[in-house]
């Protein structure tokens, strides 16, 4: 896979939550172009274009960043921080995915600027019906921004 | 009797008159009578002796010749003068020698001898007189003739004279008694007037009579005009005089009254300086007896009061120093102990600047064994005018009260320390447990989700080669995941429910049901159920934890009635105690009232799961939703006949009547423990309203 061509940035610790989110993702078709990332660290390096992908570029940044908020190292909310503030990152959407509901992480979410605020319901057909929303409306419904005076290759590619 | 002196002016003046006037007459008479006797006496004797010269030289013839008879009859013609009783011729050698005789029967008489040397006398005896005269012849005496004459005629003459005497006198005696009456008039009448007026005046007091004045301008006239002057001058000091007594009776009556105030009050001020005196002793006995010292001082700063406390607390009596040097006689200490009390804040020197003050303060002299703490409270002792005249500071040890803030310190110090260890381990407590709650939240769900996932997974992509049984297992762990999710989402809500901030806006409770019955719907199809909704009037609440409320009553509702061929779900509202209460009304099948003390209790369920399902935690979430708005719920039910649920918002009305604003003092705020990490405070008015 064509590291610039990643359509998906998920960001999960947690190799069930991957599993059942890709699951959840191919039902959809939406499963070709995601990147998995384990931890935050990676999800940084990923998004600066550094560390272990370096050789990847700024004018390809992923269509939807899911970002889970617990995880070892750096956890989702120093990522969202990183990448909300800076300009290179900023414009790409950012999805908080979490088991938790609690005010405090939602509110400093919505403050570092993400995108939107996700609780990955217990119950499976929930969680799929809820990907796949969030699959359709930001691959597909959503206009993605433009960088650097050109369109998103996504949006070309529509 | 009277006498003279006691008769009345007008009798003396006539007796006077008369006695003046007699006593002349009577003496002129008598002078007139002895002159006149006298005179007649003269002659009787010349007369006499003439006769006998006759009768002498007749005889000397008779003498010579010695012829008696010729004397006798010479003597004979004596009988001429009746007068002469006997005539006798002597002898010289005094021998009788002739005699005649009146009458003859005296003649046997013998004579009398005459002696020869009485010659030329005569003398009165037994009424008559004798004359004996000598006869001379030629020179030598020839005899001597003796006369006697009667003196009747000297009587008549004397007898004569005295009845002119007598009748001059009685004549003149009229006269002056005539005269004197006339007089009487012009004297005795105006002083007997004068005298009846003095006695007047000097009877009656009366000072306006006057004595009545005559027309004669003689001494009397004048008598009575000063008399009358004299009246008007004593008149005039009378009515000065009495003027003067009245006025002076007056001031004698002020000086009595002032006397008598004077003396009252000298009495009063008695009594008061015996009352005082006893106060006085009561007083010092009092000083003396309170645990207090006291000390006051004049302006100066000496001394006026120092009892007996005073002398124990401070260990000295009051000393004869000057103020400046009070801190050093004594031993004054700031409340350091070592610094030496400054003299300008002597609590008794400021109350003698007019300040009153309190000061703690350490006593240490060597009068005392240990050193004192000592509170003093001072004040200015004012006079009448406001102004201070010295100070008065009340004192007491505070030994005891010192050790007791050293222990009562060291105790808060202790308390201080524990609570802040409490604190800190309430903080970790808390913080735990929203490290569990964040857990359960996270950690907990997660492996839910992915045992639910890969279970429903198996199941879709797998189901169809799998034997009936282990597909039906698969179900039922999804089921489990299904419930215990649910479990832990209402956990969470609950736990938030605790730490939610109330936020109150004016709310339409009509919306919030609409949004909740919709919510509902989808449980609903396939099922008659009657929503029967009030209009309910706007509340002031916290939206979103009330759409929790109904939500999870109404819900309630709904799942308890499930049995019931029609579902009737009623949502009104009423005002008790001033105050709106809503009710939410359901015809399922209730419940035993006995078991209402559990009904919104966590985990407290009064069906069975197979029954119903649900985790006991919804109504315990409704009641701390609404203890939260400081409101109350409640419920009534009958076993298959319904249950309603009651719940009111915010505290009941304690403004409007005062009487109401005692239910709050009457009734203590509970502190409740609840479970969860959250502490409630409920608000108990039940009592409030049952008055109402």
């Amino acid at each position: 896979m064509n590291l610039n061509e990643v359509d998906i940035l998920l960001v999960d610790d947690s190799q069930d939550d991957v599993d059942l989110t890709l699951h959840a993702l191919r039902a959809e078709k939406l499963a070709n172009h995601v990147f998995i990332a384990r931890d935050g660290e990676e999800a940084l390096e990923f998004l600066f274009c550094t560390g272990r992908h370096a050789e990847r570029s700024f004018d390809h940044p992923p269509k939807l960043v899911l970002l889970d908020l617990k995880m070892p190292k750096v956890d989702g909310m120093q990522v969202l921080e990183r990448v909300k503030n800076d300009p290179r990152t900023r414009t790409i959407p950012v999805v908080l995915m979490t088991s938790s509901r609690e005010e405090r992480d939602m509110a400093s979410g919505y403050d570092l600027g993400v995108n939107s605020y996700l609780q990955k319901p217990v119950d499976f057909d929930e969680f799929r019906k809820m990907v796949k929303l969030l699959g359709l409306y930001w691959l597909v419904t959503n206009r993605p921004p433009v960088l650097n005076g050109k369109a998103n290759r996504g949006g070309q590619a529509k | 009797m009277f006498q003279f002196r006691d008769y009345s002016i007008s009798k003396k003046l006539t007796w006077m008159n008369m006695l003046v006037s007699g006593a002349a007459l009577l003496l002129a008479g008598v002078a007139f009578v002895a002159y006149g006797l006298f005179n007649f006496q003269k002659t009787l004797v010349s007369n006499l002796s003439i006769e006998a010269q006759i009768v002498g030289s007749n005889s000397i013839s008779a003498l010579v010749f010695n012829d008696p008879a010729s004397a006798e009859k010479t003597l004979s013609a004596l009988q001429a003068a009746p007068h002469i009783e006997y005539a006798s011729i002597y002898t010289p050698e005094g021998q009788p020698f002739a005699a005649y005789w009146r009458d003859s029967r005296d003649r046997a008489a013998s004579l009398p001898s005459m002696p020869a040397a009485q010659t030329q006398i005569h003398w009165f005896k037994d009424k008559q007189i004798t004359v004996v005269r000598p006869i001379v012849f030629q020179g030598k005496a020839a005899g001597v003739v003796c006369i006697r004459s009667d003196l009747r005629e000297w009587t008549e003459r004397l007898q004569r004279y005295a009845v002119i005497v007598a009748a001059v006198l009685l004549i003149s005696l009229t006269a002056a008694w005539l005269t004197s009456s006339v007089m009487r008039r012009a004297i005795a009448d105006p002083i007997v007037r004068l005298a009846e007026t003095a006695r007047i005046v000097s009877r009656d007091k009366n000072y306006s009579v006057r004595a009545p004045l005559t027309s004669n301008r003689d001494e009397l006239a004048e008598l009575i005009a000063t008399f009358n002057e004299m009246l008007a001058q004593i008149q005039e000091r009378d009515t000065a005089l009495q003027f003067e007594i009245a006025e002076r009776t007056q001031a004698e009556e002020r000086l009595t009254g002032q006397a008598e105030e004077l003396s009252r009050q000298a009495e009063e001020l008695t009594r008061s300086q015996q009352a005082l005196e006893t106060q006085t002793l009561m007083l010092q006995s009092v000083l003396d007896s309170i645990s207090e010292g006291l000390v006051a001082a004049d302006e100066a700063g000496k001394f006026l009061l120092w009892n007996a406390a005073a002398r124990r607390i401070v260990g000295m009596g009051a000393a004869n120093v000057p103020p400046e040097q009070w801190t050093d006689h004594y031993g004054t200490f700031l409340p350091d102990t070592v610094t030496p009390f400054p003299s300008e804040q002597n609590p008794l020197l400021r109350a003698i600047r007019g300040e009153a003050c309190t000061a703690e303060m350490y006593v240490r002299n060597p009068e005392l064994e240990t050193g004192v703490w000592i509170e003093a409270s001072a004040n200015p002792l004012k006079g009448k005018d406001g102004v201070a005249r010295g100070g008065v500071v009340a004192f007491r040890d505070i030994n005891q009260r010192k050790q007791d803030e050293r222990e009562i310190h060291k105790l808060n110090q202790e308390l201080e320390e524990r609570v802040v260890e409490r604190t800190a381990q309430l903080e970790a407590a808390n913080h735990e447990l929203e490290a569990f709650t964040y857990s359960v939240s996270h950690d907990l769900r997660a492996p839910l989700r992915h045992i639910g996932g890969f279970s429903k997974i198996l199941i879709e992509d797998f189901g169809s080669t799998m034997v009936p049984d282990a597909r039906h297992h698969l179900e039922r762990i999804g089921d489990g995941v299904r419930r215990m999710g649910q479990l832990v989402d209402e956990l969470l809500n609950l736990a938030r429910v605790g730490r939610h901030a109330i936020e109150l806006r004016d709310t339409s409770l009509n919306l919030l049901v609409e949004e909740v019955v919709s919510v509902l719907q989808p449980e609903t199809e396939g099922r008659a159920v009657s929503w029967k909704i009030a209009d309910l009037p706007p509340a002031e609440c916290d939206p979103v934890l009330v759409r929790q409320v109904f939500q999870n009553l109404l819900a309630n509702a709904l799942k308890f009635t499930r049995p019931r061929e029609c579902a009737v779900i009623e949502v009104g509202h009423r005002q008790e105690n001033g105050q709106m209460v809503i009710a939410i009304r359901d015809n399922g099948v209730g419940f035993n009232m006995k078991y209402t003390d559990k009904l919104f209790g966590v985990f407290q369920r009064l069906h069975r799961a197979e029954d119903f399902e649900g985790t006991g935690i919804g109504l315990a979430t409704v009641k701390r939703i609404i203890h939260k708005h400081g409101g109350r719920v409640w419920a009534e039910a009958e076993l298959d006949k319904g249950a309603t649920f009651f719940f009111t918002l915010g505290a009941e009305p304690t403004m409007p009547r005062p009487e109401e604003a005692n239910f709050d003092e009457g009734n203590p705020i509970e502190v409740r423990s609840t479970e969860g990490k959250t502490v409630e405070v409920e608000k108990k008015n039940a009592a409030a309203g049952a008055q109402l």
